[in-house]
């Protein structure tokens, strides 16, 4: 995750703790704490304060994470794969254009996508136009979730944005080639 | 015990607000560190219960058992 994803999180879980807090105390008072409704919002706080601790934990240390890939090394490795792939079944056009997209952005969204359709053309040793047509709509669905995160990121907190390069904006780009 | 249902409104309609304004953490956690990682469920779990809190605040009546299970709303 970046610095600009820590600073995103903590601040929206921060203010969402105490949107939450509020909403709580204002169904206690109403329905008593006993009420299933107060229970539910307790929990929720609890909740987000879990998820808030735990994210500024693996800000402070990234390798608390390493039980899953992050997000980084996930795409650097699906940027590679597809590029080996290619190079095992000889076709050099496409592990260039593979290495060409990955060099220029490791988490564009196309390696990962081919590298997703070779996966499924060897679990099955088939490959259907139905198939690749779902594995691109879930891709580009991801992408576009991903984008307007960002996008939202950015309207909120432009500040966290060091350079237009590394905001929405390359998000858009890579969506665009 | 008194009851008004424009109160209940009123906190319903924050706390969908609140829903949809965090709606986007589980999605940047599944997104950065794959959605079988811990914290993306734990984060998804936290979203269900917002959820619920936001329907229970909507259907109540005034007149609904006291106590919810222990299954329910619990997450982290």
């Amino acid at each position: 995750m970046t610095e600009a994803d820590y600073e995103y999180l903590s601040r929206t879980l921060s203010d969402a703790r105490s949107r939450a807090t509020e909403i709580a105390v204002g169904v206690r008072s109403r329905v008593g704490a006993e009420h299933r409704i107060a229970e539910l919002g307790d929990a929720a706080i609890a909740q987000i304060e879990y998820v808030l601790r735990e994210v500024r934990q693996i800000a402070a240390d990234p390798s608390s994470t390493s039980q899953t890939p992050s997000f980084k090394s996930a795409a650097q490795q699906t940027a590679r794969l597809p590029i080996r792939q290619a190079e095992e079944t000889d076709s050099s056009d496409l592990a260039a254009l593979l290495a060409s997209v990955a060099q220029r952005n490791s988490q564009h969204w196309f390696p990962a996508f081919l590298n997703d359709v070779l996966a499924q053309s060897r679990s099955s040793d088939e490959i259907t136009f139905d198939e690749v047509e779902r594995l691109l709509q879930a891709h580009k669905q991801a992408f576009f979730e991903d984008l307007e995160t960002a996008r939202r990121m950015y309207r909120n907190y432009p500040h966290l944005v060091a350079a237009p390069e590394d905001g929405p904006r390359e998000l858009a780009r890579t969506g665009a080639e | 015990m008194y009851f008004d249902q424009s109160e209940f409104n009123e906190l319903a309609t924050r706390a969908a607000a609140l829903t949809r304004d965090i709606a986007d953490v589980p999605r940047l956690l599944r997104a950065r560190l794959g959605p079988g990682h811990d914290l993306a469920q734990s984060a998804e779990e936290m979203l269900n219960t917002l959820e619920q809190l936001v329907h229970a605040l909507r259907s109540y009546t005034g007149a609904e058992p006291q106590h919810m299970s222990s299954s329910e709303g619990r997450g982290a």
